[in-house]
């Protein structure tokens, strides 16, 4: 849980993304802390992946500001900001068809430390991943296309995590999850976020996550209401 | 190595060095790919003129030639870079019959008629000529191959597969495909120089975008994958080529018909592989 001296790591001020007439983020404001858990919901189409768009750079036809770690970072494209620590997943999970999961684990941590020699050196299918969740061990020698759609989903957190992230972007981490797997992202994201890193979770269930949030928000009509306060 | 057997291994050759680039574009940029027999042969003209007004040597000039083919698909790829779908496939062809449409009008590359004695590798000596030959396409596919099997490959690969994923965990994606058009530029300008050199004579017509249908029809067949099933695919088509201007005798009318059973048949490939198989839904 966070601290009271938590400090900010990213801060959207005033964002506003327009498609076509209607806004679909309305000056909206969000101030993400390190080592917290904010979660966010809404209904489908009120914005909550074109907010993680525009936070994560894939979606750069906003107005307002980015922050990250006072820095403004509207210039910045996705694979930049995810160098800087700024990492996120998908809905429909993204992985690669010839990599097997611990090539996708190793992808992800050779993301945050650009060079590739050493990867080499450490020749990749033996790496240790310290930081890969518990469950994932047993998927290791398979392909990425050789996974199921909640398989895909789990390695698609992993390889997130695995990057060492500074801020953790989850679209709708637990969705098309069983029980079990559901459990292991959770916990992930625990580990995470006691590690320091900043996760802000997009779920439309909040069963598992509304409990140990440090924050939660509801997007309604493009602004931003705390659900706590509801 | 004379005559007609020449002329064959000449146009194996250089269609399987054009192939070989292609299958490296495609794998690590995209499928449209109608530039690179213009970067061809920009790097022809190139070696030709660095070596005739130039006065550099025949090794030199070669690796002048390859230089300029390389800077040129670093800049189309840059250019291409933004750009999916419809408007990539136009920019690309344009961009090839531009390059082409400018070896005709420059006054230094002998406009429409061209360039007749170019400096060729070993000049009247069979034994040479097949060296240099077998050494090309060697290295050609060696290269290609290497690329492939390499982590950087496998990394192009799976950027082009899927580019967002890639951005999602940093992967410097920019760079990856200007290396991937710089390469497949040199390796198309190989082709385009080898061409020219053992032919010892260039005409921009040789580097219009219709001259890939060879070449594309190679990678098509071998579903843009392995550098050696290109290059199987490529002879195979040469060879069907000269089987049926030779079975046809009269080679003015047998040449495009053998063009037009192979592109039929590539098409019908195409089409029945893509039809069977499973169409994934891919949104956001």
């Amino acid at each position: 849980m966070a601290s009271n001296s938590a400090v900010p790591v990213l801060h959207a001020e005033s964002l506003s993304r327009h498609f076509g007439p209607g806004a679909v983020l309305d000056r909206v404001s969000l101030c993400l802390l390190e080592g917290t858990l904010t979660l966010l919901t809404g209904r489908n189409g009120s914005g909550k992946t074109t907010l993680v768009n525009c936070l994560a750079g894939f979606d750069r036809s906003y107005s307002g500001r980015v922050y990250f770690g006072g820095e403004s970072i509207d210039s910045a494209g996705p694979s930049k900001r995810a160098r800087l620590g700024i990492v996120r997943t998908f809905q429909y999970p993204h992985l690669f068809d010839e990599f097997t999961v611990r090539d996708h684990l190793s992808l992800g941590r050779l993301a945050s430390v650009p060079a590739l020699s050493s990867y080499f050196q450490q020749q990749w299918q033996q790496t240790e991943i310290q930081s890969t969740p518990k469950g994932v061990e047993d998927l290791y020698a398979r392909r990425g296309d050789e996974l199921s759609f909640g398989e895909m989903k789990l390695v698609n957190t992993a390889r997130a995590i695995a990057t060492k992230p500074r801020v953790l972007l989850l679209d709708e981490p637990l969705a098309s999850l069983d029980g079990e797997r559901r459990a292991i992202v959770v916990n992930a994201i625990l580990r995470i976020r006691d590690a320091g890193c900043s996760v802000l979770a997009v779920e439309h269930d909040l069963q598992d996550l509304l409990p140990i949030a440090d924050a939660a928000f509801e997007l309604t009509d493009g602004k931003m209401n705390d659900l706590r306060s509801k | 190595m004379v005559g007609f057997t020449a002329y064959v291994m000449q146009m194996a050759v250089g269609g399987a060095l054009i192939a070989l680039a292609l299958s490296v574009y495609i794998d690590g940029i995209g499928y449209t790919v109608f530039h690179l027999i213009g970067i061809s042969g920009f790097a022809a003209y190139a070696y030709t003129l660095l070596t005739l007004s130039g006065n550099w040597s025949v090794s030199a000039a070669l690796a002048g030639g390859i230089l300029v083919g390389a800077i040129a698909g670093w800049l189309c790829s840059e250019c291409l870079r933004p750009l999916r779908g419809d408007g990539l496939t136009l920019a690309s062809f344009g961009i090839g019959v531009g390059l082409f449409e400018l070896l005709r009008f420059i006054p230094l590359t002998g406009g429409v008629f061209g360039i007749a004695g170019v400096p060729q590798f070993g000049v009247g000596e069979p034994i040479p000529t097949l060296i240099v030959t077998v050494v090309f396409l060697i290295v050609g596919a060696v290269v290609a191959t290497f690329w492939r099997r390499s982590l950087g490959g496998a990394i192009v690969r799976s950027i082009r597969q899927d580019e967002w994923a890639a951005l999602s965990i940093g992967a410097r994606v920019e760079g990856h495909q200007r290396f991937t058009g710089a390469f497949a530029g040199a390796l198309a300008a190989a082709g385009g120089i080898y061409s020219g050199a053992t032919t010892g004579f260039i005409e921009p017509r040789d580097f219009q975008p219709t001259n890939l249908l060879i070449p594309l029809a190679a990678t098509i067949l071998a579903c843009g994958k392995t550098p050696l099933g290109v290059l199987g695919s490529l002879f195979a088509i040469v060879f069907f080529f000269q089987a049926v201007r030779f079975i046809g005798q009269d080679p003015t009318t047998a040449g495009p018909v053998s063009e037009i059973i192979v592109a039929v048949l590539v098409a019908a490939i195409l089409v029945i592989v893509r039809v069977r198989k499973q169409v994934m839904p891919h949104g956001q």
